[in-house]
């Protein structure tokens, strides 16, 4: 369990999902502990298949069901436990107290309603606002992500693709949320407009004072935006720690694996060192530690029981059998 | 005979629109030896794809010329075309639509073996598949698996075997990693790599990535609508950026790196329509440092010694 703090936004405890499907139950997070803190932005980064999207899905409640069955944990957002909610009451806390940005902005709009409409929606629905308060909010939103105001009459088809996410930021802002849940928010996007994309995310998360998490696979948007990581993989937090801590004084195998992927930018032409195997099934994962057939520093321990958390210093834990060895570097 | 392997000369590929004719390729020269590797790099629509179509002649170019081996590609006969072909493949973007659903990985590599009568035999053919499947890593017992079964690495191994079956000198390989995770990137680049040691294949590589691109190139070609903006040795494009546009690019990269100290060049608006292009430089429209001279005509790539070439009225 982690650390109380003064200022924590989310808490989120042994949360554990699993899909149960005719072919076999797919765990897709694993007992997932994690807190946000007010202001702050955490990053959660691992590969496709980690439990990322799903982790973030059951926060706002919206994990499918079936096949998605909650088996245990809890969610405490702001002081309230979200699973002892109604589906009333949870309804005025999506979009309100907590937003979502999703990774296509192609799919995610409607296309047969302008974006104005569309941004005006969120704010009636959830402020009670009337046509002409809504209309008029929608516009300044618009101004606010960098989009000319008077563009609000047009249909998403209208608009490029980084165009199109800041219109699902300004939907996602709309309210004023608390926590701003980010999945992939700039994949589907060219590198120049993930710039201006990003720039903007964190702009506006610093005006409206929220909180944020983003997921994503790159490390490299994690250095840039976020102030905690915590590392996935197969549905568990393998590494977590400031980012400073993670990026700078890597401890689990899988972290130091990715960073190894990486092609630098400033050493060319050298191999690369890959990751051997794939990534587990997520219906059969073993017993013990899921990284233990793909790491060269397993033992026959990493076979027997998920690894429990090692800490160095307040924040920075790794979970890895090897570091019971107290002598033990990566 | 020309002393490159591929010479491609004022290749222009446009396309008829409702809206007026879409110039995706216009007026691109570069060359390519043996063995080597040149990274096309640039954004959505910027044209790379259509470039590495056009050399293949999967589509067919509006003009200019394709010198494989110093032979003009882009004139050939549909039966010279085909022999041509055998020489010149392609790896594609996406492992998960580029393979027939319905063949096994084993039918799959054998389709341009099969196409092209290599084999007398079953046998000898079966043999082939199985040392191509060793070739790119993939294990025996996934011989009559089906692609749906693997996941995007492997699937992607399976395209690659299918470039090598007929020995290529060039391949053209268009986003291969983009679909992959990090960890199954990094696995497929270094296969690459490797066999360009092995067999000494060329290869044209397209992407969006620029840390790929630099990781994998001798030299870099950078695209913005249609033109190739900057060329230069990697080291030299990374070290040195002239373009403007090649600045911005290289500034956006997000460095994983908590100490990394990246001045951004923030672009204005995005890229511009392909349609009906004005005479210009196509980046003055977001380009900082504009003036009326890029707006009066398109610049020339012009060297600026060490190989470096630049399109730019500012130089």
């Amino acid at each position: 369990m982690e650390k109380k703090y003064d200022d924590e936004i989310l808490r989120v405890e042994n949360l554990t999902v699993y899909y149960e499907t005719d072919e076999g139950t797919a765990k897709a997070v694993n007992d997932l502990d994690f807190v946000v803190r007010k202001g702050r932005t955490l990053g959660l980064v691992g590969e496709t298949g980690a439990g990322k999207t799903t982790a973030a899905l059951s926060i706002l409640r919206l994990v499918p069901n079936p096949p998605g069955v909650i088996k245990s944990g809890n969610i405490i957002l702001d002081g309230t436990d979200i699973f002892s909610l109604t589906e009333g009451e949870m309804d005025t806390i999506r979009g309100h107290e907590v937003s979502m940005i999703f990774q296509d902005p192609m799919t995610a709009l409607n296309p047969v309603m302008t974006v104005g409409d569309q941004i005006a929606e969120t704010l009636r629905i959830h402020e009670g606002l009337n046509k002409a308060e809504s209309n008029a909010k929608a516009e300044e939103m618009l101004a606010t992500v960098g989009i000319p105001p008077e563009r609000a009459k047009e249909y998403p088809h209208q608009f490029s693709g980084g165009m199109k996410q800041r219109v699902i930021i300004a939907i996602a802002l709309a309210c004023s949320p608390k926590l701003m849940i980010a999945d992939e928010p700039t994949t589907a996007l060219d590198v120049t407009i993930q710039a201006q994309v990003l720039r903007k995310m964190k702009e506006l998360k610093a005006q409206y004072d929220m909180s944020m998490i983003m997921i994503t696979h790159d490390l490299g948007i994690i250095a840039q935006m976020c102030d905690e990581v915590a590392v996935i993989y197969a549905g568990r937090i393998i590494e977590y720690g400031q980012l400073r801590e993670v990026f700078k004084d890597t401890k689990h195998p899988y972290t130091q694996g990715l960073f190894d992927s990486l092609p630098k930018i400033n050493d060319n032409r050298e191999m690369l060192q890959p990751i051997p195997g794939q990534m587990l099934d997520p219906m059969e994962l073993p017993e013990g530690c899921a990284f233990a057939p793909r790491c060269k520093y397993a033992t026959e321990k990493c076979n027997q029981g998920v690894p429990s958390k090692t800490y160095f210093g307040d924040t920075h834990y790794v979970a890895c059998w090897r570091y019971e060895d107290p002598e033990f570097k990566l | 005979m020309s002393e490159h392997l591929l010479e491609v000369n004022h290749l222009k590929k446009y396309f008829k629109t409702n809206k007026g004719t879409l110039q995706a390729v216009d007026d691109i020269s570069f060359t390519l030896d043996a063995g080597k590797t040149l990274g096309l790099v640039g954004e959505s629509g910027c044209g790379k794809s259509t470039t590495g179509r056009a050399i293949l002649r999967l589509t067919e170019p509006t003009s200019g010329e394709v010198l494989f081996n110093g032979k003009d590609v882009a004139k050939m006969k549909s039966r010279e075309m085909h022999q041509m072909r055998m020489d010149m493949q392609m790896i594609f973007q996406d492992p998960f639509s580029s393979l027939n659903p319905r063949k096994t990985v084993a039918e799959l590599i054998a389709e341009p073996l099969k196409w092209y009568k290599i084999h007398k035999s079953k046998a000898e053919q079966a043999s082939h598949v199985s040392k191509l499947m060793e070739t790119v890593g993939l294990a025996s017992r996934l011989t009559n698996v089906y692609p749906h079964e693997l996941d995007g690495g492997r699937r992607q191994r399976i395209g690659i075997a299918r470039a090598l079956a007929l020995d290529p000198k060039f391949i053209v390989c268009d986003e291969p990693v983009s679909a992959l995770d990090v960890s199954i990137q990094a696995q497929v680049l270094n296969l690459l790599k490797e066999l360009q040691n092995e067999f000494g294949i060329a290869y044209l590589f397209i992407t969006h990535d620029l840390s790929v691109v630099n990781h994998f190139s001798d030299d870099i070609a950078v695209m913005y609508l249609g033109q190739i903006v900057e060329k230069a040795p990697a080291k030299e494009l990374f070290n040195n950026p002239v373009h403007p546009y090649t600045k911005a690019l290289l500034s956006a990269i997000p460095i994983p790196d908590v100490d990394a100290v990246v001045e951004q060049i923030p672009l204005k608006g995005e890229i511009s329509s392909p349609i009906n292009m004005k005479p210009d430089c196509h980046f003055a429209a977001r380009c900082p440092y504009a003036t009326e001279e890029c707006r009066a005509g398109v610049p020339d790539l012009v060297n600026r010694g060490n190989e470096h070439f630049v399109a730019c009225h500012l130089f």
